[in-house]
């Protein structure tokens, strides 16, 4: 399949604004998606994208398969009663950094923590871009942002070491100045069984640059370059794959329970 | 001789950011000083692609294509 096919035309141009990170982000998914279909490994009537609310939560808008369109933070609360309602369905949830890591935390953990056999594509562009440029809970300490005009007093969390504390199998951080390898990881995901997380460094020139001496794009993805590093080096945020595991996902174990329950109260 | 590649960018879709210019490792996209429709001014390519597709991949307004067979 041409990605073309994917993409809802008549809603383009799309409404992020010049240089953002989401759109790569959205560039990339559905060449991914375009491949895994031709590859004849995914379904297109058996793929579903859930997002939240935020910039980064637009992306489904804009491809041509079933979607749903939640309340802020809960895309994975939806993607939880989808999986589990019908289990041959891919879910894909594409969500940002306020949406996951901030109102919608507790359903990114549990989701981790059982092993919910869904694609979490997080982008985190360090700030709510949508409503102003607020800090988030990924605002870097010291970064400046609307609430915090003098720098960010507080630490970030680092989503990657918290879905893998969680028990998240499968755990990847790259950015958006790594497009090549961000298809790559998208490609890995939709293949593992179990709870995949991509953890998308990205730019939002518009509200998080321009506060903090980079205005331009290119400065932002400049920046996502020099500082990650796919080895463990002193002062850089370590990207690459981070964890992949195998554990059985939840709806099978919740499937084999259903059985094993109803067939002893027929055997009994 | 024929070119091998040469890249296609949909004016109407671009909003003029550079990423392409600035990911391009064989300087074949530069920024120009003509505008699209909307105001945006635009990249123009000015020959000698490696087909590495970078521009096409990190593009985030889905506006470039890289085609195999050089200026049709």
């Amino acid at each position: 399949m041409d990605w073309r096919e994917l993409i809802r035309w008549e809603r383009m141009p799309h409404i992020l604004c010049p240089g953002c990170g989401n759109g790569t982000i959205l560039n990339v998914l559905v060449r991914a998606l375009a491949e895994k279909f031709e590859e004849g490994e995914l379904d297109p009537d058996k793929t579903v994208l859930v997002s939240g609310i935020g910039c980064s939560s637009r992306l489904p808008g804009y491809v041509k398969l079933d979607s749903l369109h939640t309340t802020h933070g809960r895309p994975i609360a939806f993607a939880t009663g989808l999986k589990l309602a019908n289990p041959e369905l891919e879910v894909i949830v594409v969500t940002g950094n306020g949406d996951a890591a901030a109102i919608g935390g507790n359903h990114l953990i549990h989701a981790a923590r059982r092993n919910l056999d869904i694609t979490v594509i997080c982008s985190n562009n360090y700030v709510y871009g949508m409503t102003g440029g607020q800090a988030s809970p990924t605002t870097p300490q010291g970064a400046k942002s609307t609430t915090t005009p003098y720098g960010n007093p507080e630490p970030p969390f680092d989503l990657c070491e918290l879905v893998m504390g969680a028990g998240a199998p499968h755990v990847e951080r790259w950015t958006t100045a790594h497009p090549h390898q961000l298809k790559q990881a998208i490609h890995r995901a939709l293949e593992r069984e179990g709870f995949s997380f991509i953890d998308v460094l990205s730019q939002c020139p518009t509200n998080y640059g321009r506060r903090n001496d980079m205005r331009s794009p290119r400065e932002m993805l400049e920046w996502l370059r020099e500082n990650t590093s796919t080895e463990d080096e002193p002062g850089k945020i370590r990207i690459g794959v981070l964890r992949d595991e195998e554990r059985k996902p939840f709806h099978e174990r919740v499937y084999e329970l259903v059985e094993e329950v109803s067939g002893d109260e027929e055997g009994g | 001789m024929a070119e091998e590649y040469t890249v296609r960018i949909d004016e109407s879709l671009c909003k003029g950011c550079f990423l392409c210019v600035w990911v391009c490792p064989a300087d074949a996209l530069q920024e120009s000083d003509r505008r699209n429709e909307r105001g945006y001014r635009l990249p123009e390519y000015v020959g000698g692609c490696r087909g590495c597709r970078q521009c096409e991949l990190i593009c985030p307004d889905l506006a470039i294509e890289v085609k195999e067979g050089g200026e049709e």
